[in-house]
């Protein structure tokens, strides 16, 4: 068997098969030709015999160029998302192809395109170079960083396409990344005047984009298995892994403000517990299967799994980590905890008693997230408003929510503890018996029919 | 090979899609599985495929069930759903090989299997041709050979007969028919009754989630302990015979339509024989009396208005 035969059996099938759509296509035949065609009106053009004075407004002319013809994987994200529809990733389930094989076609397609790009902009800054003496591997680390945002864009269309949402939401959703994309297109190319280059901004930028690329890999990979298995796993370990290794870091190196890292592991922690509350309660047999035998790897793995019980405790976990990064006192331990309990309880209760009988179960989800984000939120942003001080007064009342990290003051916390208590003393009841079920059928690996 | 339904269950919040349902089909058997709208049939085809997870109750393949061992199922079971695939831009080859290769195909094996299930269904011609503009039969043909690519001994068919145009439908029923012969169980969906009459060796249906009945063809149109369907020519005043009919005890429903007497009665034919005494007694000139047969529709309106509410 020839080698090219070797690697056509061994080739991802999701990759191959878009690979050959692209080939075949006329559109991308087209925007590579126009690209192309731009890119050398745009060197030639502008190649006056001056060009070593004015070489700064030039690279940035064409870093620009370079930067914004990544949109030329749009119709390609089109089609993949059209493979990638609900019916098809049906059938597509039903394959010997696993969740993780699927996300890497799709996502590889991408990778393949991006790189195409790269080297089709080789000789034009090897052109420029040699006319202009500017730094190449400068200039390659930006386009570099450019096309890790582009790509981490992509992924996040291709995680809002694998939602449960109608397909006019999708669009709109899809399109509202476009100008983000575009402002951080802009802001990296903006650091090509060299003498305004931030290295430390463009090492935190790149491990960003890389963490967030990874993060919509396991979100796509779980949005790809099936609802019934441990879908959750692979996404909830990766973000506790992030969570600490940053911490961790974050506080050796102080890149920037520690605070800054403590209030992002928050808001996780309270979009963990946010997003249990629409998870299942029972396990079902699928999932049954999956959970260890051996207890030590049970208890382990149970606040990385799927279920809310399982989620709430993955909250904690995060709450944990912060407080222990930050080496607060008990009473803060207990504040926060009661906090994320109270707000993860109140979601639940939201989405059981009030929606019950209200929409789908997506939507209902959906409802869930955006009703619970609000009513924890509402305090303190109607502190802010009534305290007559302005965005200064929002900005207190958002302190108010990290108190237990940021603030020594002890009545605000005591008054953040005396009103997550009564929250937690109110709904907590309607929910212990479920939860401790849940984690007992868990523990016990109890089947579905108990 | 046995497919089992064991008590699969199932409920979406307050409402129950799958209750208890129980039946089983085998090797070189097509059956049709009959339903209103909202009765649970794509929902119990979805549970069998591995695509829905029941609340209770198991399906299995000759004793191994798909529900604990999903990839076994997978591997033992085709699927055709109710929709068509909508791709732009792909070819029928690139859709088919792409499933192949998904389904574990290699080299020379994948190639063969492929070619081999193309001329089966007929998709020769078409191969170069996009798949979203092929007519609805044709990509009907297209999900069939992709739902065989791995042989499977079970296939199970949603609707494969919906907006298909008559030439179509008698393709599917003899490739289906094919299949059956060479030993696949085969489950299908459908509303065209008389299609499944055609088709089937066996019928299961189903309302509000709830089986009503299953069991060979036959059995099912038996005649015995079931109402019979008569119609009555008369030479003398239809609208009299109609009259004297309407009094007489076993006999329900007389209707008169296109000059005849259209009649339903308890009993068997032995009760036939003395309507037809009855009135001929009656003085009524009987020129035809005619037994109809019943058909599946029959069967399935009748079964169906006895559980509604």
């Amino acid at each position: 068997m020839s080698l090219m035969s070797r690697m056509d059996e061994r080739m991802n099938p999701v990759l191959l098969t878009q690979l050959r759509v692209l080939m075949r296509g006329k559109i991308m035949l087209f925007a590579v030709l126009l690209y192309m065609v731009i890119m050398m009106i745009t060197v030639v053009g502008s190649a006056p015999s001056n060009w070593n004075i004015r070489r700064s407004d030039h690279v940035q002319m064409l870093l620009s160029f370079l930067a914004f013809s990544f949109v030329i994987v749009l119709p390609t994200l089109n089609g993949l998302m059209q493979s990638g529809s609900k019916d098809n990733l049906e059938l597509i389930s039903l394959t010997r192809l696993r969740p993780a094989q699927i996300a890497r076609g799709q996502l590889g397609m991408l990778w393949v395109q991006y790189a195409l790009l790269l080297m089709m902009s080789l000789p034009f800054v090897v052109m420029i170079h040699y006319f202009g003496g500017m730094d190449l591997s400068l200039f390659y680390a930006l386009l570099g960083l450019a096309s890790l945002v582009g790509i981490a864009f992509s992924h996040a269309n291709f995680w809002i396409c694998g939602l449960t949402l109608s397909s006019g939401w999708k669009q709109f959703l899809c399109w509202s990344l476009v100008p983000c994309q575009i402002t951080l297109f802009a802001y990296i190319v903006s650091w090509n005047s060299f003498n305004r280059f931030d290295r430390d901004g463009v090492v935190i930028l790149t491990l960003t984009v890389l963490v967030v690329i990874a993060a919509l890999y396991f979100w796509l990979c779980a949005l790809h298995t099936s609802v019934h298995a441990n879908r959750a796993l692979p996404v909830r370990f990766y973000t506790v892994f992030c969570v600490t290794v940053g911490g961790l870091i974050w506080k050796a190196v102080d890149i920037t403000s520690f605070e800054a890292w403590a209030a992002m592991a928050l808001i996780i922690a309270s979009a963990t517990a946010l997003i249990a509350a629409g998870e299942r309660r029972e396990y079902g047999i699928r999932y049954y299967r999956s959970i260890s035998d051996q207890l030590w790897r049970r208890v382990l793995l149970f606040p990385f799994s799927s279920g809310t019980a399982n989620g709430i405790t993955c909250s904690l976990l995060i709450a944990l980590i912060v407080l222990l990064l930050a080496g607060v006192k008990w009473l803060s331990w207990i504040t926060l905890f009661v906090f994320v309990l109270s707000y993860a309880l109140l979601s639940v209760v939201i989405k059981d008693r009030i929606l019950k009988r209200w929409g789908g179960p997506a939507y209902t989800w959906w409802i869930v997230l955006g009703v619970g984000a609000i009513v924890i939120l509402m305090p303190f942003l109607v502190y802010g408003l009534l305290s007559s001080q302005g965005l200064e007064g929002i900005e207190h009342s958002v302190m108010i929510y990290f108190s237990p990290v940021f603030l020594t003051d002890n009545s605000m916390m005591l008054g953040k503890f005396m009103a997550s208590l009564i929250t937690f003393a109110s709904i907590g009841p309607l929910y212990f018996a479920p939860f401790k079920n849940q984690l007992k059928a868990y523990l016990q690996k109890r089947g579905p029919s108990g | 090979m046995q497919v089992s339904v064991c008590g699969l269950y199932k409920r979406y919040g307050d409402l129950v899609a799958v209750d208890d349902l129980n039946f089983s089909f085998e090797s070189g058997q097509i059956f049709g599985f009959v339903g209103p709208n909202g009765a649970g049939k794509t929902t119990t085809m979805r549970m069998m495929a591995n695509l829905e997870e029941p609340d209770k109750g198991d399906v299995t393949i000759d004793g191994v069930s798909v529900i604990q061992f999903p990839e076994q199922g997978h591997d033992k079971m085709g699927y055709v759903p109710d929709a068509l695939p909508e791709m732009k831009s792909i070819t029928v080859y690139e859709y088919l090989d792409f499933f192949s290769r998904a389904s574990g195909l290699r080299g020379t094996n994948r190639v063969s299997t492929l070619n081999r299930m193309i001329d089966f269904t007929g998709l020769t011609e078409l191969l170069h041709r996009e798949v979203a503009r092929l007519s609805k039969g044709n990509k009907q043909k297209v999900t069939l050979t992709r739902a065989l690519l791995h042989n499977p001994s079970v296939l199970v068919l949603d609707e494969p007969a919906a907006g298909l145009d008559p030439k179509a439908r008698v393709e599917l029923r003899e490739l289906l028919r094919v299949l059956a012969d060479q030993g696949k169980a085969i489950l299908v969906s459908s509303h065209i009754l008389s299609e499944l009459t055609e088709m089937c060796d066996g019928v299961l249906m189903i309302d509000h989630g709830r089986l009503l009945k299953t069991g060979s063809l036959a059995d099912i149109l038996d005649h015995k302990d079931s109402h019979l369907k008569v119609s009555i020519r008369t030479l003398d005043d239809a609208e009299r015979l109609l009259e004297f009919l309407k009094t007489l005890p076993h006999v329900s429903d007389v209707r008169l339509l296109q000059g005849r007497v259209w009649l339903e009665h308890s009993g068997d034919r032995r009760t036939s024989a003395d309507l037809l005494a009855m009135s001929i007694r009656q003085g009524f000139s009987i020129v035809e009396f005619k037994e109809e047969s019943r058909g599946l529709e029959d069967v399935f309106m009748k079964m169906t208005h006895g559980v509604r509410p």
